[in-house]
């Protein structure tokens, strides 16, 4: 009996451990989807009916192709570009992005694909609901990508920066008024920053969402410090990539244990200082006094 | 246990830190709704901390788990040792004929056997006291 145990749990430990190794490749490596797909259809809570796109080029470079082939919809992460990535160099290489806009909008941009030497992948460019959502977006018009290719050994970057647009078929009925309600707490005609609200639903603990516009020449990364709240000093966690031209919705992310441990149930008083920083040279561009505000 | 939590605890930080494209990486991101974090660094330290570290992580917490279960001689311990080295094995044969997502790497074997080695130093060394002796 004993034996059978240990047999078992052995089995048992194998699967597991077998299961991690297979989670920590790269996803889509070997031109498998990992979401199924709801092509041009009603999929989930929403009847509306999916936008279309030209089947397009968006980089071809060194050896490089991505095209856009299709729209589609996943039924859990939300409405997708299909790509077909080829890679026609001598060397592994993995297709991400550097950022996805959408709209004009900053959204998250998780996508990675591993495509060894000489092979072709079709992924899917998730577009993910909760980020579009957060953006105030009902109607997909307009997606940018700015591309990045690195070799999958040396992590070397093949190419750096490559930005391409796709227009969908509801380009003319994207609507794009902002939801920039708030209270403004800082604009100095390039950077326009709006407190709108705090999501005490955050994963981590509370959040304050940001509504951020970018009005300048340069793309920009702003990350903030000496919080406080209530008078209290927290730790912020905060870090925002916004394209010139573009806009963002993005959250400050209090721990839950940093608000317990001040004993501050409801974030009334904050202030922070906002840092703006070149993400080519990673240098200061400025820092802001200290900005004192309420969100509702 | 704690030598087999904390190493895949470390193995995720290597994953979560330096490799965002990682399928394990990317799904735990979308979760916790927070930007890939991208560092960068070059040089071998680089490239065996971004490469191989994660691997060997695990390749020690699967040993020490291995160990915690067949400890009861030196028999079983070596027993243990052998199940890991082919499980390494068949992992790495299993990516080069694309069976599963990730990248062949010679290097992955040498280093994750030496990871199961090292851990079975350390099981050994307390699972020595249990046996019994003449």
């Amino acid at each position: 009996m004993k034996k059978l145990i240990k047999s078992f749990s052995v089995i048992i430990a194998v699967v597991i451990f077998a299961l991690m190794a297979m989670g920590s490749g790269s996803s889509g490596s070997e031109g498998s989807s990992s979401t199924g797909t709801i092509s041009g259809g009603s999929g989930g809570s929403s009847s509306k009916e999916l936008p279309t796109i030209e089947k397009q080029v968006l980089l071809d470079q060194d050896g490089f192709r991505i095209t856009a082939v299709d729209y589609e919809k996943d039924s859990i992460w939300g409405e997708s570009i299909k790509l077909l990535l080829e890679n026609d160099t001598g060397e592994d290489a993995v297709f991400t992005c550097n950022a996805h806009i959408v709209n004009d909008f900053m959204i998250n941009d998780l996508f990675s694909a591993t495509v060894a030497a000489g092979k072709k992948s079709n992924e899917m460019l998730t577009l993910y609901s909760n980020e579009l959502n957060n953006a105030g977006i009902d109607t997909i018009g307009k997606i940018e990508v700015d591309f990045r290719i690195f070799d999958a050994d040396s992590f070397e970057d093949l190419i750096q920066s490559q930005y391409a647009t796709i227009e969908t078929s509801d380009i003319g009925k994207m609507d794009t008024t902002p939801d920039d309600s708030g209270s403004e707490i800082y604009n100095d005609g390039n950077i326009r920053i709006v407190g709108k609200y705090v999501n005490e639903e955050s994963f981590w603990g509370q959040a304050i969402l940001l509504y951020i516009e970018n009005n300048s020449d340069s793309n920009v990364t702003i990350t903030c410090d000496d919080m406080s709240i209530n008078g209290f000093m927290v730790t912020p966690y905060f870090y925002s990539n916004v394209y010139s031209g573009k806009k963002s919705i993005d959250e400050i992310t209090i721990m839950q244990s940093d608000l317990e441990d001040n004993g501050i149930e409801t974030i009334n008083d904050i202030e922070v200082k906002f840092t703006f920083i070149d993400p080519d040279s990673f240098s200061t561009i400025t820092e802001t006094d200290p900005i004192s505000f309420n969100v509702g | 246990m704690t030598n087999t939590v904390i190493p895949l605890i470390a193995g995720l930080t290597v994953y979560l830190l330096f490799r965002p494209d990682a399928y394990i990486a990317q799904k735990i991101y979308s979760v916790i709704h927070v930007s890939p974090l991208r560092i960068e660094i070059r040089g071998w330290t680089g490239e065996i901390i971004r490469n191989h570290l994660a691997d060997i992580m695990w390749a020690y917490a699967f040993m020490s788990f291995l160990g915690l279960i067949l400890s009861e001689n030196r028999k079983e311990r070596l027993l243990s040792l052998i199940i890991v080295s082919v499980q390494i094995v068949l992992t790495e044969v299993c990516q080069k004929t694309g069976m599963i997502p990730g990248t062949f790497d010679i290097l992955d074997i040498i280093f994750e056997i030496l990871a199961a080695c090292l851990a079975m130093l350390f099981i050994n060394r307390n699972g020595g006291r249990n046996e019994k002796t003449y």
